[in-house]
C-alpha cells in the first residue's frame, strides 16, 4: 500500500515535471529573439530534448493510470465509475475552458507563444483523458475474461507503451510504414471492442445510463480529436508550422486515440442492441437468486412453511405470474392446508377436478394444460379468457405430500425453460423438506441416547451387585436395563441381628425422570432401612416420605420382605408392586397381600390399605420376586408374558439352585419374546432358602 | 392413543382409545385439565377401547382424581378389558378409583 503510494507520488510529480519543463521549453523555442523558427524546431537536438520531455510525460501518465487501476482492482467496477466520469468531466471543461480562450480571448502575450501554451495545456488533457479511458476500458475489456482476451490485452498494452519510443519521430498517415502499422494497432483494438461481457450484466437502466455515459466521454473525445488533428494541422500548415508540438503525427496519439475511439463507438452500439434483451436477462439472474434463497432455507430454517412459501414465491417469479398454489395434506410434518395467491380456494379446487376430469393425475407426475376451458368454451376460471395450468406433485420421502399450482391467464403461458425450472424448484424444496424430517430425527435420536447414556450411568451406580440377606441364602439376581429405560430398583438392608430386608420396586416413568426418582428412594432407603428400625412402619413411612418427595403424578410400587433367617420367617408387604412366590416344594404359594403403590395416599389411608403377609419357610424352599417388565414382556402377537404363566413355570419345575431357577424364568421369557424388542427394564431375583 | 369428551346432561363423559403411553399420556393429561375446567358434574371415564396403559397414564388418573373428589363430585371408571383392570388392581388403585363394567353401573354413582 505505502509502496503503490510511493509510486503514485513518483508518476505523478515525473509526469508534472515532464509536462513543466516540455512546456517551459516550447516557450522557450518560440520566443521573439529566436529566430528562425522553423530551422531550431527542426534543429535535431532541440528536436531530440523536446520529444525526450513530451515521451516522458506520455509514459508516467499512463504509468499513474495503470497503477490506479493496480490498487483498485479489487474494487467493483461500480465503485470505479465515478472516479473516472470526474476525470472526464475535468478534462471536457478544461478543454472547453481551453478552446473559449483561444476563439474569445485576447491573446495577453505573442500569439505563438500563446497558441503554443494552449496547445500543450490540450496536450495534457489529451493524454489525462486518454489515460483515464485506457485503463477503464481495460476493466470492462477483462471482465470475466478468458485466457486469449487476457493475452491480447497484454500484447496490447506493451504495443502502445512501445508506440511512446515512436514519439521521437513524426509520422505521417501517407507514408505506408505508418499505416500499416495502425492498421495493425487498429485490428487488435477491434478486437478488443468487442469484449463486452459486462453488458449482460447491467439490467436496463443501467445499461440506459451507461449509454449516456458513453455519449459524453465520446463527445470528449471527438472534439479533442477534433482539435488535435485538424486544427494543430491547421495551424501547424498555415502558419509556418506555428505549433512546436505536433501531436497528430505522434504516433502515440494515433494508436492510443483509435482504440478509446473504438472502443467508445462499439460500447454505445452493443448497449442499445442489448436494451431489447436485458428482461430476458433480467429474469435469469432472479430465477438463480430464487434458487439460491431456496438451498439457504436448507441450512436456516426450521419452518416448513417458510420453505413452501419460498417454493411459491420462486415458481410465480420466475412463471411472471400471479396465481398459484400449494396444496398440502395431512401428514407428520403438515395439516391439510393451501397456500394461496391470487386466487379462490374455490377456483383451485375448479381447476384441480378440471385436471382429474381430463385425465391428468396431478398426484402421479407433473401435468400441464396449455389451455384449460371449461365446457362450451367458456372460461374456467372467472375473470380469464383463456389459462394455462401447470400441476407437480411435491414428493418428500417417497411420499406425496402435496401439489403445487401455477396458472397463467394466457394459452401455452409455460415454456420448456420453465417448465423445467418450476421443476428444479420443486425438487430443491422436497429435497429440503426431507432433510428437515431427517434432522428432526437425528436431533431425537442424539437425544434419546444422551437420555439413555445418563440414565444407564446413573443406575449403574444405584443398583448393587449384591444382596447380602444373611446365613444361609443362596441367591441369584438378574436385573437388565432395556434400551427405552424404565426404573427398576431393588436393594437390602439389614435391620437386627436376624432380620435382613429385601426390597424390589418399580418407578413409575422413563428416562431420567425414573432414574432421578430412583436416586430419591436410593435415599430413602438407606435413610430408613437402618438397624433398629420397625418393620411394621417402614412401608408408612416411605409412603409418608415418598409422598412429600414425588410428584402427585409419579407413585413407587414396592415389595418389602423382611427376613428372618432364626425364626425362618418372611414378613411381606406388597404396596402397588406384583405379587412374588415362594415355591414349597411342589406346591407355589402367591404372595399377593392387598396393598397400594407408595406416594398415592395419605398415612391414614394407607394403613387402612395395607396389609401384611407373613409365611414360613424351610431349606429348599425358593422366594422369587421380580418388577412387571418380566410379565409384560410381549411377543409378536401382542401378548403378555403374564403372572400366570410365571406361577405355572415354578410350580412345574424343580430347581437346583437359584441360578437354576432364575435362568429357567430368564429363558422362558426370552423364548417367549422372540424377536420382539424389551421395552422395560427386568428384574428378577431368585432366593434359595438353604 | 385417541380420547374424545361429551357431556352426559350435567356430568363429563372422557373416552380413551388405544394405548396411554408416556408420550400420549401428556395429551390425556391436557385432554383432562380442558375438561375439568368446564366441569359441572361427576366424571365418567369409557376405557373399553383401552388396550394397555402405562405408569405415566396411571399417574395422569391418580392425579386429577383428588381434584375431581374435593369439588364434591365422582370418578368412575368403567369398561376396563381384564388386564388393564389387572394393572389397576395390583397398583391397588381399584381401592381408591371407582372401577364399574359399564356404562350403566358408573352412572349409578351419579
Amino acid at each position: 500500500m505505502k509502496r503503490s503510494i510511493r509510486l503514485d507520488a513518483l508518476y505523478i510529480t515525473l509526469a508534472t515535471a515532464s509536462w513543466l519543463l516540455l512546456t517551459v521549453y516550447t516557450l522557450q523555442l518560440t520566443a521573439p529573439n529566436w529566430a528562425p523558427v522553423l530551422d531550431n524546431v527542426f534543429s535535431t537536438g532541440k528536436v531530440f530534448v523536446k520529444n525526450i520531455f513530451l515521451s516522458g510525460f506520455f509514459l508516467f501518465t499512463f504509468l499513474f493510470f495503470k497503477n490506479q487501476n493496480k490498487k483498485r482492482s479489487k474494487n467493483s467496477i461500480e465503485s470505479l465509475i465515478w472516479s473516472v466520469i470526474t476525470i472526464n468531466a475535468i478534462c471536457l471543461f478544461l478543454h472547453a475552458t481551453l478552446r473559449a480562450l483561444e476563439y474569445f480571448v485576447e491573446s495577453p502575450f505573442e500569439l505563438t507563444l500563446w497558441l503554443n501554451l494552449i496547445n500543450n495545456s490540450n496536450i495534457l488533457v489529451g493524454t489525462v483523458f486518454c489515460a483515464n479511458c485506457f485503463y477503464f476500458f481495460k476493466r470492462l475489456i477483462l471482465y470475466q475474461k478468458n485466457q486469449t482476451v487476457d493475452y491480447v490485452w497484454k500484447v496490447f498494452e506493451h504495443m502502445i507503451y512501445i508506440s511512446i519510443v515512436f514519439t521521437f519521430i513524426n509520422v505521417n498517415l501517407d507514408q505506408f510504414l505508418t499505416f500499416f502499422s495502425l492498421a495493425l494497432y487498429a485490428v487488435i483494438a477491434l478486437f478488443l471492442s468487442i469484449q463486452m461481457k459486462w453488458v449482460a450484466f447491467l439490467s436496463r437502466n443501467e445499461k440506459l445510463t451507461a449509454i449516456v455515459r458513453f455519449a459524453v466521454f465520446f463527445f470528449t473525445l471527438c472534439l479533442l480529436l477534433q482539435h488535435i488533428f485538424f486544427e494543430s494541422l491547421r495551424y501547424g500548415d498555415e502558419a509556418d508550422h506555428l505549433l512546436v508540438i505536433d501531436s497528430a503525427h505522434k504516433f502515440f496519439a494515433l494508436s492510443t486515440f483509435t482504440f478509446v475511439l473504438f472502443y467508445c463507438i462499439s460500447s454505445i452500439l452493443i448497449l442499445i442492441f442489448n436494451l431489447p434483451t436485458s428482461s430476458a436477462f433480467e429474469q435469469k439472474l432472479q430465477d438463480n437468486k430464487n434458487f439460491k434463497k431456496l438451498s439457504q432455507k436448507l441450512v436456516t430454517t426450521g419452518n416448513n412453511d417458510h420453505i413452501l412459501k419460498t417454493l411459491l414465491d420462486a415458481c410465480l417469479s420466475s412463471s411472471i405470474s400471479t396465481e398459484g398454489w400449494i396444496e398440502m395434506f395431512k401428514s407428520d410434518a403438515f395439516k391439510a392446508k393451501y397456500i394461496r395467491e391470487g386466487l379462490k380456494k374455490a377456483d383451485i379446487v375448479k381447476i384441480q377436478h378440471y385436471a382429474l376430469g381430463q385425465g391428468q393425475n396431478y398426484h402421479l407426475k407433473k401435468i400441464y394444460l396449455p389451455s384449460a376451458e371449461a365446457h362450451n368454451q367458456e372460461p374456467l376460471i372467472e375473470g380469464f379468457d383463456s389459462l394455462s395450468v401447470l400441476i407437480q406433485p411435491i414428493i418428500a420421502n417417497h411420499c406425496v405430500i402435496g401439489n403445487i399450482g401455477i396458472t397463467r391467464g394466457i394459452e401455452d403461458g409455460f415454456d420448456n425453460d420453465i417448465l423445467e425450472l418450476i421443476d428444479s424448484y420443486v425438487s430443491q424444496a422436497s429435497l429440503t423438506l426431507e432433510n428437515q424430517t431427517l434432522l428432526q430425527k437425528a436431533l431425537e435420536h442424539e437425544r434419546f441416547l444422551e437420555e439413555k447414556k445418563i440414565a444407564h450411568s446413573v443406575k449403574e451406580k444405584l443398583l448393587r451387585k449384591d444382596l447380602p440377606l444373611g446365613p444361609n441364602i443362596e441367591y441369584t439376581l438378574f436385573s437388565d436395563s432395556s434400551d427405552h429405560v424404565g426404573g427398576d430398583y431393588y436393594d437390602c438392608a439389614q435391620i437386627s441381628e436376624n432380620v435382613h430386608l429385601l426390597a424390589i420396586a418399580d418407578v413409575s416413568g422413563h428416562g431420567t425422570g425414573a432414574a432421578f426418582h430412583m436416586s430419591q428412594l436410593k435415599g430413602i432407603f438407606h435413610a430408613l432401612a437402618v438397624p433398629g428400625s420397625k418393620s411394621s412402619d417402614l412401608p408408612a413411612l416411605f409412603n409418608r416420605t415418598l409422598g412429600y418427595c414425588l410428584e402427585k403424578t409419579s407413585f413407587v410400587s414396592m415389595s418389602f420382605f423382611f427376613i428372618d433367617t432364626a425364626q425362618q420367617v418372611i414378613t411381606h408387604y406388597r404396596c402397588g408392586h406384583n405379587p412374588s412366590f415362594l415355591k414349597k416344594g411342589d406346591h407355589v404359594l402367591k404372595l399377593n397381600p392387598r396393598g397400594i403403590g407408595l406416594g398415592i395416599v395419605k398415612d391414614q389411608d394407607f394403613d387402612s390399605l395395607t396389609q401384611v403377609e407373613i409365611v414360613h419357610y424351610q431349606a429348599g424352599d425358593y422366594l422369587l420376586c421380580y418388577t412387571d417388565g418380566m410379565t409384560e414382556s410381549v411377543n409378536s402377537m401382542g401378548e403378555h408374558f403374564g403372572i400366570d404363566r410365571m406361577e405355572q413355570i415354578l410350580a412345574a419345575n424343580r430347581f437346583k439352585s437359584s441360578k437354576d431357577l432364575i435362568g429357567h424364568i430368564k429363558k422362558s421369557v426370552e423364548v417367549f419374546r422372540g424377536v420382539s424388542e424389551n421395552l422395560d427394564d427386568t428384574t428378577c431375583i431368585g432366593i434359595k432358602f438353604l | 392413543m385417541e380420547v374424545t369428551s361429551s357431556k352426559l346432561g350435567d356430568h363429563s363423559l372422557i373416552k380413551v382409545l388405544g394405548e396411554v403411553d408416556a408420550l400420549s399420556a401428556i395429551t390425556l393429561d391436557n385432554h383432562f385439565k380442558e375438561v375439568l375446567k368446564t366441569s359441572k358434574g361427576h366424571v365418567l371415564v369409557d376405557c373399553g377401547d383401552l388396550k394397555y396403559i402405562s405408569s405415566a397414564g396411571l399417574g395422569v388418573f391418580m392425579s386429577h382424581l383428588k381434584e375431581i373428589e374435593n369439588n364434591g363430585h365422582q370418578f368412575v371408571i368403567f369398561g376396563l378389558n381384564q388386564e388393564v383392570y389387572s394393572t389397576f388392581e395390583i397398583l391397588g388403585l381399584h381401592h381408591i378409583i371407582k372401577i364399574e363394567k359399564n356404562l350403566t353401573d358408573a352412572l349409578k354413582h351419579c
